[in-house]
């Protein structure tokens, strides 16, 4: 082959690698609404793809809230949502072109069949070939078997895989699931988890819960965010090094008193034993190593100032 | 690509038992109207005059117009996916036209089967065939009402679903009570009572200004509200 054929092929490479490429900014970004609850308070992000993006947090921690200004579908009360350097207001429909949703709670067309069903979003998200798109998603949440059935007959859990499949039409580059594994049976957990790690090889995945487990083993970074504001963001295992210290079990007794907050409980043939973390633990308490849900529940209970 | 987006939403609105449902309660009512008011002619004209074919046409709007706002509670409420079409690139100006396309569309289906079975009548009972002579009160009946019922549907179901099921009620209650000509939704006392006044029998078809200007005015009151929101929707 010849060099300038060498360097054709090579920049053609790099074209088609810069346009699967992706980067999201949210810059200081507040939102409170209309009511005056502010949701989120002085956020800043920058997400680039490849990256498996696990946002943590407890319920009304304003979650759902960034992932819909992620989406368009709010309008922040300030700062800036940019997509590869372009403000979100500017690129919205581009955006969309690119973006696979799935939204903690949503209506399915209990009519259609799950076929027609993806082959009407696909329609909607403008997918020429619709029919290999549609096999590809079916596939991959395990809804080959019930691609004739009408959606109104299938339980909670087949309704959230026909969520995640309508995410995925069209291999977007951006993926966002807000609680995707609920009311999935610990199987399908596992499945579900394993695809968005797969998905993650080459865009962003943004998977919003509130279950350690999910972001766990499959998050390559991790943002915690609670009452509107980032405790932290890195990666899990930091996360956990900043709970090194903090966390005991001990034997629960009447007179067990102090500054802790017990994160587990569990019976043992010599009583209750209590796993908790506290910013010094107690001195009838033994050190044990921190897991993710440990270090989760000591950021959140003690603030990011006191946790670190 | 909008094609398809029609094709689903037609299918999802008359693919349905209720809409058989509403199919059928609309032909037996048609069915027993014929029979028993159209057969005798209405003030005093033939049973397929313009003006009998108007009254029943008045009489089977109040089950067209519930139709169509049924059709409406199918894009609100929990049935309704529009958090994910909203995170679509799809134009949402457009989107809103093709749905309000499809309900249009089942609409005028019932209002054709209602309008076939007198005409199938007609020519059944009397052999007559004169049916173009029909269009004009059949428009006049029709087209305003559905303009309007689907305005203030669209409206009511961007406010709240559950209020386009108060409307529905809000519609067949209104049908029933006596209105001044100008304003009757369903022209019931225009038809009833309008050919009595031109002193002959069986007289020719014609529309007093009044009349002309109470259907302007529905058609304009339904239309306000869809363009408002479909601006609104494409801005």
């Amino acid at each position: 082959m010849t060099s300038p054929q060498k360097r054709g092929i090579l920049s053609l490479q790099k074209n088609k690698e810069r346009m699967l490429m992706m980067q999201i900014e949210i810059d200081h970004v507040n939102m409170t609404y209309p009511n005056g609850r502010r949701a989120l308070e002085d956020v800043s992000l920058t997400m680039d793809s490849p990256s498996l993006v696990g946002l943590l947090g407890p319920n009304g921690a304003g979650k759902s809230t960034l992932m819909k200004l992620l989406v368009a579908g709010l309008l922040p009360t300030g700062g800036e949502i940019r997509v590869d350097g372009t403000p979100l207001l500017q690129c919205e429909r581009n955006l969309k072109a690119r973006l696979g949703y799935l939204p903690q709670t949503f209506g399915l067309y209990d009519e259609l069949t799950v076929w027609q069903f993806l082959d009407y979003m696909s329609a909607l998200k403008g997918i020429q070939n619709s029919r290999e798109a549609i096999a590809s998603v079916l596939r991959a949440t395990n809804l080959e078997e019930r691609r004739k059935v009408k959606i109104r007959t299938l339980s909670g859990g087949q309704r959230q895989r026909v969520g995640v499949a309508q995410a995925l039409l069209g291999t977007p580059q951006l993926l966002i699931f807000d609680e995707p594994t609920v009311g999935l049976d610990p199987e399908e957990r596992i499945h579900f988890r394993n695809l968005f790690s797969q998905a993650a090889q080459d865009r962003i995945v943004l998977l919003s819960t509130h279950i350690i487990e999910d972001v766990q083993s499959v998050c390559s970074r991790l943002i915690v965010i609670n009452e509107g504001r980032i405790l932290f963001t890195g990666t899990p295992s930091r996360l956990i090094q900043m709970a090194q210290g903090h966390v005991g079990v001990f034997e629960e007794t009447g007179n067990a008193a102090g500054e802790f907050q017990i994160t587990a409980r569990v019976n043992t043939a010599r009583g209750v034993s209590c796993r908790a973390v506290a910013k010094v633990l107690p001195s009838f308490a033994q050190p044990v190593e921190p897991n993710l849900e440990d270090a989760y529940l000591y950021l959140i209970h003690m603030g990011p100032q006191e946790a670190l | 690509m909008y094609k398809k987006i029609f094709r689903y939403e037609l299918r999802r609105l008359l693919w349905n038992r209720v809409f058989l449902g509403l199919l059928l309660i609309l032909l037996a009512y048609g069915w027993l109207t014929l029979i028993g008011e159209i057969l005798l002619g209405v003030a005093n004209t033939a049973p397929f005059s313009p003006w009998s074919f108007g009254s029943y046409c008045g009489k089977l709007l109040p089950v067209i117009c519930a139709g169509e706002l049924f059709f409406l509670t199918f894009f609100t409420g929990t049935r309704e996916c529009r958090v994910l079409a909203d995170a679509s690139p799809v134009d949402p100006g457009r989107y809103a036209a093709v749905r309000l396309g499809a309900v249009l569309a089942g609409t005028l289906l019932l209002s054709v089967c209602g309008a076939a079975l007198a005409l199938g009548f007609y020519g059944a009972v009397f052999g007559w065939m004169g049916f173009a002579s029909l269009a004009a009160p059949g428009l006049l009946v029709l087209v305003p009402a559905v303009v309007f019922c689907l305005g203030l549907g669209w409206m009511l179901g961007r406010i709240n679903g559950a209020l386009l099921y108060a409307a529905i009620a809000g519609i067949l209650l209104v049908s029933q009570l006596p209105m001044p000509a100008a304003v009757d939704f369903t022209l019931g006392t225009f038809f009833g009572t309008f050919p009595k006044t031109l002193g002959t029998m069986d007289p020719a078809f014609t529309v007093p200004p009044s009349i002309l200007w109470g259907r302007v005015g529905y058609t304009v009151a339904g239309g306000i509200p869809i363009l408002f929101l479909w601006r609104r929707r494409t801005k």
